[in-house]
């Protein structure tokens, strides 16, 4: 059984109480997990390894399932990974999440980075008063090309999709040379054919 | 005019008076000279004071401008010898850069140092958030309520949360509107025996303890404008020692008047922030003495005769205050406090507050001074007021000391 829903701890919830194996294909903002896998795959694809690669993930970091399941991936495969966005977007308490760095300043945050992935931004929270504008936080966290400018040459930068262009990540970024979006579509499609391959092979602790 | 020379004057330099000496105020310099011909003053004696920074300025334009305009507030500010000030409207929320703009580029003919508190929510109304970060970046200092009640507790915590990227103070006149409830002077016996609707101490205490617990929560620093009760500065203190960066102002009037003034049915008494007790007046003074209240505010908020000339109940709130603070305020406090923390809390601190340059008197440096007649008493005139209003609750009251004249960004201006 492939599960989305938006409460957190929904798919544990199937597992405990059904003998169906399941697939966590995000709960509330809590995990994702075949999107950590492909953004890892991608990376690796890309660069080499992930062992000691660096990772920025820019946006709404409380709200998003995909910077959780990834900072505990990509932390265990030996990356080390910073988180930053907007003072109301991130969580305040982060002593259970570690072994990331914390940076409010984006330029510093991009600076070493060998791979950025921007998260979508929700319209949502301009009507929740947590943001002020789109355009503010285009100014503030976008991904546009000036950003770049202090960032590594070589950096790939990533989005889990769908892509507010002009918001999070300015359309030039993200069809320029930098960009590794497609190919996690693709690494997408193939991780979860392999998920499911492996786990209808009827090996229950795959 | 540009030079003058003020002979027989006592300037305020490190921290004291100096004896009587000739002072040749040049190109908006105190120099050790002035050129052929320029017109000399007698000062009699008088006090060359460091000019002043008034916190709280409001001058209406452009949305209010029937009322008041910048040139009023420019010319109030040189007649009571004020070189900055911290301006926030509560007519006109600086919530967007457009906005910033227009207002600097108003402020900047005039070549005073005035610094502009942003609107943290769009038009003060606590919905949406303003552009913060745009707005830091165009050089607001900090940011403001306008006065009114943020009553949304989860939304004072998201614009608090989201303004403490800029590293900027939020600054607040601390008083719950549901407790406020119509009120309009301080809830004590002279209220109950008027049989006015009065305004309890706990709508301050409840107002500020909220924003404490939400500055300790966020580590965001908070400035309380205008407060009236000794319980506050209780309130302050405590937090201050557990670590919150936490400032405060006392209104000028809330150090001369209380609310015994309130059987006068004077409708100039009126005023946002209601006159307390003689009890928490004192406490205000000590708060001073301490060093707990950091400065003293201005609050300058003008008002039309006509929204003055009714009963008390029926009156628009607000003070103009500039032309007159120094000579109400001067000799009780500079006697009680000594001369240096008197300059210390009309000047300098407000100044620091607003993260403006202090004015200070030094011989070749640039000089903003203000010259006052410690003991030569005057009585308030609607005259003295710039611009078309004369909202003072010192009306027809006479001051202990009198300004002469003030030299503000190099001119010399006769009072």
């Amino acid at each position: 059984m492939v599960v989305r829903h938006k409460g957190t701890g929904v798919p544990k919830f199937l597992a405990d109480n059904s003998k169906a194996i399941i697939v966590n294909a995000g709960d509330g903002a809590h995990e994702h997990p075949t999107q950590a896998l492909l953004d890892m795959l991608t990376i690796e694809e890309k660069l080499g390894t992930l062992e000691g690669k660096n990772v920025t993930i820019v946006g709404d970091i409380r709200h998003s399932r995909v910077a959780r399941s990834n900072l505990w991936g990509m932390t265990t495969m030996g990356a080390h990974v910073t988180l930053c966005g907007p003072s109301t977007l991130v969580p305040r308490n982060t002593e259970l999440m570690d072994k990331v760095t914390w940076e409010s300043d984006v330029k510093k945050a991009v600076k070493d980075a060998d791979a950025i992935i921007a998260l979508r931004l929700q319209k949502e929270r301009m009507d929740d008063a947590l943001l002020p504008s789109m355009r503010e936080y285009r100014n503030t966290f976008g991904i546009t090309h000036e950003l770049l400018e202090c960032a590594k040459d070589k950096v790939l930068i990533m989005h889990p999709g769908p892509i507010n262009r002009g918001v999070e990540l300015d359309s030039e970024i993200a069809d320029g040379e930098h960009s590794v979006i497609l190919d996690q579509v693709t690494n997408g499609v193939a991780v979860r054919m392999a998920v499911l391959y492996l786990l209808a092979g009827g090996r229950a602790n795959a | 005019m540009r030079n003058i020379i003020l002979d027989n004057v006592c300037p305020f330099v490190n921290g004291k008076f100096g004896k009587p000496t000739k002072m040749y105020l040049v190109d908006g310099k105190w120099a050790n000279g002035a050129p052929e011909g320029t017109p000399v003053v007698d000062a009699q004696g008088a006090l060359a004071i460091p000019a002043l920074f008034g916190l709280g300025l409001d001058f209406k334009e452009p949305l209010r401008d029937d009322i008041y305009t910048f040139k009023d507030g420019v010319a109030a500010m040189t007649r009571g010898g004020f070189y900055g000030g911290l301006y926030e409207s509560s007519a006109n929320a600086i919530d967007d850069s457009l906005k910033l703009a227009a207002i600097q580029q108003i402020s900047a003919k005039y070549g005073l140092s005035i610094a502009f508190l942003g609107a943290f929510s769009m038009g003060y109304q606590c919905k949406d958030l303003s552009e913060m970060v745009e707005l830091a970046d165009a050089g607001v200092v900090g940011f403001g309520d306008g006065n009114q009640d943020c009553s949304r507790t989860r939304f004072l915590r998201l614009a608090m949360e989201y303004g403490s990227m800029t590293g900027k103070r939020f600054f607040f006149m601390p008083l719950d509107d549901s407790l406020r409830h119509h009120g309009l002077v301080h809830e004590g016996s002279y209220a109950d025996t008027l049989g006015m609707k009065g305004i309890p101490r706990v709508a301050e205490t409840i107002a500020v303890f909220r924003i404490l617990e939400m500055a300790r929560f966020l580590k965001v620093p908070v400035h309380f404008k205008q407060v009236s009760c000794g319980e506050t500065l209780k309130l302050i203190e405590r937090a201050r020692e557990d670590g919150v960066d936490v400032t405060c102002d006392v209104d000028i009037y809330h150090l001369i008047l209380d609310d015994s003034c309130l059987f006068d049915l004077n409708s100039l008494d009126n005023v946002p922030m209601p006159f307390r007790s003689a009890e928490d007046r004192e406490a205000l003074w000590k708060g001073l003495e301490s060093g707990v209240v950091n400065a003293i505010s201005m609050n300058h908020d003008p008002v039309l005769a006509q929204d003055k000339e009714v009963n008390f109940e029926d009156a628009v709130p607000g003070a103009v205050s500039l032309e007159t603070a120094l000579p109400a305020i001067w000799k009780p406090l500079s006697e009680r406090l000594g001369a240096a923390r008197a300059v210390e809390l009309l000047s300098t601190a407000p100044a620091q507050l607003a993260g403006v340059a202090p004015s200070k008197l030094s011989e070749g440096e640039r000089a903003d001074l203000v010259l006052l007649a410690q003991d030569s008493p005057k009585t308030v005139e609607a005259s003295m007021f710039a611009g078309q209003v004369w909202n003072s609750p010192l009306l027809g009251k006479q001051l202990p000391s009198s300004i002469v004249g003030t030299y503000i960004n190099g001119n010399w201006t006769e009072v």
